[in-house]
């Protein structure tokens, strides 16, 4: 790094403490400078993002610091991504996300993005409500790798089994991975529906879908 | 006292609004809410957020209950009887071990109101998960000082038949199916409150809290404890 240069490092630093402003602020003077954009991703939000998920995993994080952390990083990354499409960088997947029909909750289903968006895969974040039809659309259209469901209701979950019934029909989508998660949502559930793989927390979620597409 | 007898005090089938909610937000029940368990300290930042959405709360929480004592016609194992003979209502669900010790009901709807509901979203769309998240805690937190405080009225008013009030068993829990929202809906008029039932049985404004809170033998209900101390879920944050 030359003096001109400035410290990315206080980008993992941002990020790890969820300082949206600071990291959008390290982010665009490392881009006027010239720095390697991928590196960046590699080297200072990618292991931002593993250690708040080490910290939420040990228990020094709680969920409103994984959400200011994601938020950070979105800010860093909204910057790099036309830098990144523009050198042909692959993300590490794309993931389909949504709260299912019925279902307006939006905050865990968006923590889940944020952290699968932090460790590098694209994500397509459908909203909240979303019938089993736009997922199947979305997935096919983006050619996702995984498509990703959240329910928080008892009552609103039982939409998963809509969208991977939806999905299983669609010949497009062999290939695809689905998995699930919120509140009333269990393992158990995850195999009776037929999900590829559940996790109880969005660390956990990011951890599901790297082991998903390395398999 | 034979549950019967309770039909003779119709003054008691009345809705009463409850007029003294605490105005101070409980920040320890905020950080519960939030997933913090006991003694867990947040970032800075965090506590930053907490504190400020804490004090804008004040403007926007309208904690309202509304709640109506019944009498009891039958309680046994799996349903509960209430209202009178030919205008009765019949509820379902794990009622002895909730509700067994009950003499009386109170049926309640209790709310934050719109207003916090209406700034989560609105942060929300800002992309700011987080304050959403806060005023979602805070949220919970006003409606749960609204039931208190139905409580706290149960208390006051069945102290001289040496009453008090256990804790609330709400459709959706416990083996009370959510549908028995609608019955519980027929029972006091919640929309004096601002409170709307949908037709998948869920409140609006979303922090909102329904249920029964059966009035027992003062001196057996002491024993009783807390939801908490029935509850299986013993590594659960939101724990008491």
């Amino acid at each position: 790094m030359t003096s001109s240069q400035p410290d990315a490092s206080k980008l993992y630093e941002a990020i790890l403490t969820g300082d949206a402003p600071a990291a959008t602020e390290i982010t665009q003077a490392a881009i006027d400078a010239q720095v390697d954009p991928q590196k960046l991703v590699t080297e200072q939000m990618i292991p931002a993002m593993d250690e708040v998920g080490r910290r939420f995993e040990q228990g020094e994080y709680f969920v409103p610091e994984l959400l200011i952390a994601g938020r950070a990083m979105k800010g860093a990354l909204n910057l790099l991504r036309p830098l990144l499409a523009a050198r042909g960088v692959e993300p590490v997947g794309r993931v389909v996300i949504g709260t299912v029909k019925g279902d307006m909750h939006d905050i865990g289903k968006g923590l889940v993005a944020s952290m699968l968006e932090g460790a590098g895969f694209d994500v397509i974040d459908l909203g909240v409500d979303v019938p089993a039809e736009k997922f199947v659309a979305q997935a096919a259209e983006k050619k996702a790798d995984i498509i990703a469901l959240s329910a928080l209701l008892t009552t609103t979950m039982l939409s998963i089994k809509d969208v991977i019934q939806a999905m299983r029909k669609n010949e497009s989508l062999n290939k695809c991975k689905v998995i699930i998660g919120g509140a009333p949502v269990t393992q158990q559930y995850a195999d009776t529906v037929g999900a590829d793989g559940y996790s109880s927390n969005a660390n956990g979620a990011v951890s599901l879908a790297r082991q998903l597409l390395s398999a | 006292m034979s549950p019967h007898e309770e039909t003779a005090a119709p003054h008691r089938s009345r809705p009463r609004f409850v007029e003294s909610i605490r105005e101070t937000v409980d920040r320890s029940d905020v950080l519960r809410y939030l997933g913090y368990p006991r003694g867990a300290v947040p970032h800075r930042r965090i506590d930053a957020i907490i504190d400020l959405w804490i004090d804008a709360s004040e403007g926007l929480a309208d904690p309202r209950a509304v709640y109506r004592v019944m009498p009891i016609l039958s309680i046994d194992r799996a349903s509960l009887r209430v209202g009178s003979d030919g205008d009765d209502v019949t509820f379902r669900g794990s009622i002895g071990e909730y509700l067994g010790l009950s003499r009386r009901i109170a049926v309640f709807v209790a709310t934050a109101g719109p207003e916090l509901e209406r700034k989560a979203t609105e942060r929300l769309e800002a992309n700011d998960d987080c304050g959403a998240m806060v005023l979602s805690a805070i949220g919970a937190e006003r409606a749960e000082a609204a039931v208190e405080a139905v409580q706290d009225a149960l208390r006051d008013s069945a102290i001289a038949d040496r009453l008090a009030p256990m804790p609330p068993y709400s459709p959706g829990y416990c083996g009370m199916k959510l549908t028995e929202q609608r019955k519980l809906f027929g029972l006091v008029d919640a929309t004096a409150i601002g409170v709307t039932l949908n037709g998948d049985c869920q409140m609006h404004p979303i922090k909102s809290l329904s249920g029964l809170i059966g009035l027992g033998p003062a001196d057996r209900v002491a024993d009783l404890g807390s939801a908490c101390d029935h509850c299986g879920h013993t590594t659960c944050s939101m724990r008491r």
